[in-house]
C-alpha cells in the first residue's frame, strides 16, 4: 500500500496553509505528522481524503488519483477525526451508527461487522445502546476507531487521536493504534511532540511545509524542533533518545 | 419505552376513533396529517443540526404563500402550485448555499432575511388582491375543505414515510458530514429530500397551520422527545405518534376551550415540553 502526496500546495484564500508538499508514505506502519497548532497538519489530512482540494498538486493510493474526491479516498482510507462529534440529544446510538456508516458504504451485512469492529477495539456489548454523547472520551476515541476499522481499509488516518483523553485512556489508544499499524498503513497528527507513540515508523515534522522526514531517532532532534516549536517550548520536550516515546 | 409506546398508541387510536366520530372527518385529517409531518421532521431536524433552518422555513413560506397568490392574479395560473414552486426555490436556494460549504446558519440567516422582506411585499399586494392574511398567519384547519383536508393527510403520510426512509442516514450525516462524504454515498441527494420535505411541510401546509405555530411545530416536537429515544428511525417514529397525538388532543381541547386548533395544538406541546424537561432531570439539577 503507497499513499503519495505529490508537490501539493494548499491555499485558503490567499493563505497558503500548505507548501509543496511531497510525500511517499508505504504500508504497513505507522506515520506520526507533528508541528504546532496552525502548522497545517488537520489539512493534510483532509487533503488525503479528498476533502480539500489542492490549488495544486495530487495525491495517489496505489497509484489511483483521490485529490479532490472523498468519495473515492474513501475506498481506500478509514478515517477519525480531531474531536470525534457526539451533538448532544443526536438519537444514534454506538451500534447504530458503526451500521450507518457501512450502509453508506453498501457493505452488507453491517450488524455483523459492526459487532466485529467494536470487539476489536475493545468496546463491549453494554456499549451498544449508548448514545453517542453519553460515552466518555476515551470509549467514544474507540468507537471512532471501530467506526474507521468497520469497512477494512487499508489505511487508517487519525486527526490527534490522543488529544482529549486522559493519561490512563492515551495509553490504551496509543497501544490500540501500534496493533492497527501492523497491519495497515496508519497517519496520526499530532500537535503535541511529547506524545509520540513508539511504533513509528517516520516522523513528518510540518509548519506549513515539510520541515523534516524520518526515523523518530534522526528526525526529533533538538534543532530541528526549536525550527518549528521555538526554543523555549523544546526546553520542555522528551525526545525519543531519551525515553519519550510512549505507548 | 415499550410501554410508553404502547400508551401512546392507543392513546392515539382512540383521539383518531374520537375525532372521527365527534368532529367532520376533514377536521381529524387536516390536523392528524399535519401531527404527522412535523412531528416527524421536528427531530429529524434537530438530529441533522438544522435548526436555524427549520426556523428561517416557516418565513420562506409565509413569502411564498403571498407571493404566490400574487403571481396567480397576475399570470393567472394556480396560486397552491405558484407557490409551491416560488417555496422550493428559496428552500433549495439555502440548502444549496449550506451544501456547497457556506455555514448552515449563514445561509438560514440570509433566507430568514431575504424572505422575510419578501413577504412584506408579498402580503401587501396580496392583501389588495383577496388573500386572507388571518389564514395564512394564523392558520385554521378547520376551514380546509375536503380536497384540502385529503391533501394535507397525504402529505402528512408521504412526510412521515419520507422522514422515516431518511432518518438514519440523516442522523448520520448531522454527526459526521466529511465521513458521509468519504464514504462515497450520495450526501447531496439526502440533504435534496430533506430540503424537499421541509418546503412541502412548510409552504404546502402553512393555511393549515399557520405562519407562526409552524415555528413551535417544527421546533418543539423533537425538543421534546430527543431526551427519551434511541435509534433515528425510533425518534421518526415517537416524533409521528407524538405530533399526531397532540395534533389531535389540540383539536379536542380547541372545541372544548372555544380557542383555535393549531393555538391549542401548540400550547399541549409546550406543556408536553415542561414535562419532558423536567423528566429529563434539567429542572432538577441532574
Amino acid at each position: 500500500m503507497k499513499l503519495v502526496l505529490d508537490n501539493v500546495t494548499v491555499d485558503y484564500n490567499g493563505y497558503t496553509a500548505l507548501r509543496n508538499v511531497s510525500l511517499t508514505l508505504t504500508g504497513p506502519g505507522l506515520y506520526q505528522v507533528i508541528g504546532p497548532n496552525g502548522a497545517g497538519k488537520t489539512t493534510m489530512l483532509k487533503v488525503i481524503l479528498g476533502l480539500v482540494k489542492p490549488v495544486k498538486g495530487r495525491v495517489l493510493v496505489d497509484g489511483v488519483e483521490v485529490t479532490g474526491s472523498p468519495g473515492r479516498a474513501g475506498r481506500f482510507i478509514g478515517y477519525v477525526p480531531q474531536n470525534p462529534g457526539a451533538p448532544q440529544l443526536s438519537p444514534m446510538t454506538v451500534i447504530e451508527f458503526i451500521e450507518a456508516s457501512l450502509e453508506m458504504r453498501g457493505v452488507r451485512r453491517p450488524r455483523t461487522h459492526a459487532v466485529k469492529a467494536l470487539n476489536s477495539v475493545g468496546v463491549g456489548r453494554e456499549y451498544y445502546d449508548y448514545r453517542l454523547w453519553e460515552l466518555s472520551g476515551g470509549i467514544l476515541q474507540r468507537v471512532y476507531i471501530a467506526r474507521a476499522l468497520a469497512p477494512n481499509p487499508p489505511i487508517l488516518v487519525m486527526d490527534e487521536p490522543l488529544a482529549n483523553i486522559d493519561p490512563s485512556g492515551r495509553l490504551e489508544i496509543a497501544q490500540l493504534i501500534s496493533r492497527i499499524s501492523k497491519d495497515k498503513l496508519v497517519v496520526t497528527t499530532s500537535h503535541d511532540p511529547n506524545l509520540l507513540l513508539s511504533s513509528t515508523k517516520a516522523i513528518i515534522i510540518v509548519n506549513r511545509e515539510v520541515i523534516a522526514v524520518g526515523p523518530p531517532r534522526e528526525v526529533m532532534r533538538r534543532e530541528v524542533l526549536a525550527r518549528v516549536y521555538g526554543g523555549s517550548v523544546v526546553e520542555g520536550i522528551v525526545l525519543a533518545g531519551e525515553g519519550g516515546a510512549h505507548g | 419505552m415499550r410501554i410508553q409506546a404502547i400508551i401512546a398508541f392507543t392513546v392515539i387510536l382512540s383521539a383518531i376513533i374520537t375525532g372521527t366520530s365527534a368532529y367532520p372527518w376533514e377536521w381529524t385529517a387536516t390536523m392528524l396529517g399535519a401531527g404527522l409531518a412535523y412531528g416527524a421532521l421536528s427531530p429529524l431536524l434537530h438530529s441533522r443540526r438544522l435548526l436555524f433552518i427549520a426556523g428561517a422555513a416557516p418565513h420562506a413560506a409565509l413569502a411564498a404563500a403571498s407571493l404566490g397568490v400574487v403571481a396567480g392574479g397576475l399570470l393567472g395560473v394556480d396560486h397552491n402550485i405558484a407557490s409551491m414552486l416560488i417555496g422550493f426555490l428559496m428552500i433549495y436556494s439555502a440548502g444549496y448555499a449550506a451544501y456547497k460549504g457556506m455555514d448552515p446558519d449563514v445561509a438560514a440567516a440570509l433566507l430568514a432575511g431575504f424572505t422575510a422582506s419578501l413577504s412584506i411585499i408579498g402580503l401587501y399586494i396580496a392583501s389588495r388582491m383577496g388573500l386572507q392574511l388571518s389564514g395564512v398567519i394564523l392558520g385554521d384547519p378547520l376551514l380546509a375543505s375536503s380536497i384540502e383536508a385529503l391533501a394535507v393527510l397525504v402529505i402528512g403520510v408521504i412526510i412521515f414515510l419520507a422522514s422515516l426512509l431518511i432518518a438514519r442516514k440523516a442522523a448520520y450525516i448531522g454527526v459526521d458530514r466529511d465521513d458521509a462524504l468519504i464514504s462515497g454515498s450520495r450526501v447531496w441527494l439526502y440533504d435534496l429530500v430533506l430540503y424537499s420535505i421541509i418546503a412541502v411541510s412548510t409552504v404546502g401546509l402553512i393555511t393549515v397551520v399557520g405562519f407562526i405555530l409552524e415555528h413551535v411545530l417544527l421546533l418543539i416536537p423533537g425538543a421534546l422527545i430527543l431526551p427519551f429515544v434511541r435509534g433515528s428511525r425510533v425518534m421518526v417514529l415517537t416524533g409521528g405518534v407524538i405530533g399526531a397525538g397532540f395534533s389531535l388532543a389540540g383539536l379536542m381541547a380547541s372545541t372544548t376551550l372555544s380557542i383555535p386548533p393549531a393555538a391549542a395544538t401548540g400550547l399541549l406541546m409546550m406543556a408536553g415540553y415542561g414535562v419532558a424537561l423536567y423528566r429529563s432531570g434539567v429542572w432538577r439539577g441532574g
